[in-house]
């Protein structure tokens, strides 16, 4: 077994472990993958993952992104959530909004959108403010 | 966090995995690095619920508005799948209704059940006066907590008929039927917004066709089907409510030609869920599906494994319906479906041209939660595993080649449609051993609360 194969049995290993852990229905990571698309011109919006804690609590929903640098813009990330009173009807939770001031090269940016009680769903959007191509693509993991 | 003190009893590993609680919008993104998604059409994120409850409250019913859809046509009919919170018959407290749509005291059609004769009457007024029509069945007691399916048909032919689980009770063909009320909402699950009269129990599904009768009426095997959980044909459904929105606050949302008809749910309905509470993808069986991108490996040995509740019992239909399509070409796929003129779920399996086909035909009740692992040895053995037992197996020569395209819920040419909901579907390296399926199903029912004796 060589080198590289030895680091894709690591990685297995974790990813399975990761899977296994989630269908075993205790807080463990689960991880999703959002291809390669395009981050929209401000009114329209992206919405780069949802997740549905219909099943039970989630916590811990980290997310991060790449995006190339063909585009100078302001890129904002917001988090939308459903609420204990209202399930179907997503709010914009404020606290979690960022603004990326011209990525200038290609970038990662990583954030944090907390814990997803049961029965809720969240959104993450991603929008910027000038018109013009430029790639995306991301992670979502969460303890659930 | 928990500490995780159950494991899978076994190393795996993913090719695919599809968890539809990451369901966004039209996408089910991949839970594997470099996996591939599911683009949804039709198809959309839903729960494992059962259905709606109704208390017989006031508040207690779901209003359809009423629209140029379904007034005055020629034609109509509904099937509704329901279920009582205490048995009914002679002597009932008061009658319960299922559906109306009423514009005026002469101007209705309605089904509901009386509780002088405990009989369930599917009845329409005619506008002069008088009952145009009143069907009755043969029943006359409901059991508590048993599902019934029950189809309601009109037409201009004249032909009026009133099944019962896929038992014709009553019909006639003699009195001419006026065409639906100009008017008037239809009401599920009672009389009327604020009517004190409803149903007291679930209701799982309901299926309105109404337009002309050339184009929506039903013929017997439509009959035959529906009371087997199986939908008509898109053109004979505009309005399909199938209940698993599952969320307080959210609407029934109309799967059917008529489209934007949602159904608004009053304030004492609920959501019913048995122990499993789950998000899903939910197919309507008439023209959703779910395909992936390109590129998902099927070659070599692998298993397929579907976590489904089950939607219609699989009998013998007047369509196949697939359940998993894996898709290179002609000549390499692997197959999980229900077959026309076959009864229960078959696994087709072609590598290089070389094809076999297993079949097992014990068939699952409506809402049956199973487990449905196949594995695939290249040139050696298929095998069909349900809830971690063996049931069917064959030898097989064949080599699959080529990257696949997964369907769920279609064939690849856009048809063939399935109404099972998914809770889990994934493509495991390798295939399972007997062993090996038996304690991963083990391990799928615990972990998903699904209630399988294994």
């Amino acid at each position: 077994m060589g080198v590289n194969d030895t680091a894709l049995l690591e990685y297995n290993k974790r990813d399975i472990g990761f899977a296994n852990d989630k269908l075993d229905g205790q807080l463990v990571l689960t991880t999703l993958f959002a291809a390669s698309t395009v981050v929209p011109a401000t009114p329209a919006v992206l919405t780069l993952f949802a997740l549905d804690a219909t099943g039970g609590s989630v916590k811990d929903v980290k997310f991060a992104f790449w995006l190339n640098d063909e585009i100078a813009a302001t890129y904002t990330v917001s988090v939308f959530k459903t609420s204990a009173d209202d399930l179907v009807t997503f709010v914009q939770d404020f606290v979690k909004t960022w603004t990326i001031a011209l990525p200038g090269f290609d970038g990662v940016y990583s954030f944090e959108a907390g814990d997803l009680e049961e029965g809720l769903q969240i959104e993450i959007r991603v929008w910027k403010d000038s018109a013009g191509t430029n790639a995306i693509r991301g992670t979502l993991t969460y303890l659930g | 966090m928990s500490a995780g003190l159950q494991k899978t009893p076994f190393p795996i590993t993913y090719r695919e995995l599809w968890l539809p609680e990451a369901i966004n919008g039209t996408k089910l993104p991949s839970s594997k690095n470099g996996g591939h998604a599911l683009t949804l059409t039709g198809a959309s994120k839903q729960t494992t619920s059962d259905g709606v409850h109704f208390t017989g409250a006031a508040t207690s019913n779901i209003v359809v508005a009423a629209n140029a859809a379904q007034n005055a046509k020629a034609a109509f009919n509904i099937t509704i799948r329901f279920k009582l919170d205490a048995t009914f018959a002679t002597g009932a407290a008061s009658d319960q209704y299922l559906f109306q749509k009423l514009l005026a005291a002469d101007d209705y059609i309605k089904v509901f059940l009386e509780n002088a004769d405990g009989k369930l009457y599917w009845m329409q007024g005619n506008v002069a006066g008088g009952n145009e029509f009143t069907l009755t069945s043969t029943t006359v007691s409901w059991t508590a907590g048993t599902w019934y399916i029950i189809t309601c048909s009109l037409t201009d032919g004249p032909v009026q008929r009133l099944l019962i689980n896929g038992t014709l009770e009553d019909s006639d063909a003699v009195a001419t039927p006026v065409t639906t009320p100009n008017g008037g909402d239809m009401i599920i699950g009672s009389s009327s917004d604020g009517g004190v009269d409803g149903l007291i129990g679930v209701i799982s599904f309901v299926e309105i066709g109404v337009g002309a009768t050339a184009t929506v009426a039903l013929v017997a095997a439509d009959e035959t089907d529906l009371a087997k959980g199986i939908p008509a044909a898109t053109a004979k459904v505009q309005y399909l409510y199938l209940m698993d929105e599952g969320r307080l606050g959210a609407t029934c949302t109309n799967r059917g030609d008529a489209g934007v008809a949602a159904g608004t749910l009053d304030s004492a309905c609920t959501w019913a869920f048995g122990s499993c509470k789950r998000a899903c993808l939910s197919l309507d069986g008439i023209n959703d599906y779910a395909p992936s991108s390109l590129g998902v490996n099927i070659t070599g040995d692998s298993s397929l494994v579907v976590v489904v509740k089950s939607k219609n019992t699989q009998d013998t239909s007047l369509r196949n319906s697939m359940m998993g399509w894996l898709y290179v070409n002609g000549n390499n796929y692997i197959s999980l479906s229900h077959a026309v003129a076959f009864s229960g779920t078959r696994l087709s399996v072609n590598g290089s041209g070389v094809i076999k086909t297993i079949a097992y035909s014990t068939l699952p009740a409506i809402d049956d939660y199973r487990i449905y692992i196949a594995t695939v040895r290249r040139a050696s053995t298929v095998n069909l595993f349900v809830n971690g037992t063996l049931v069917t197996t064959g030898t097989w020569a064949g080599i699959i080649v080529g990257a696949a395209t997964a369907y769920f819920g279609e064939y690849h040419t856009g048809a063939e449609f399935g109404n099972d909901e998914y809770l889990f579907a994934t493509i495991i390296e390798g295939a399972l051993s007997s062993k090996q399926v038996l304690e991963y199903s083990k391990w799928l029912n615990y972990k998903m609360r699904l209630g399988i004796a294994i």
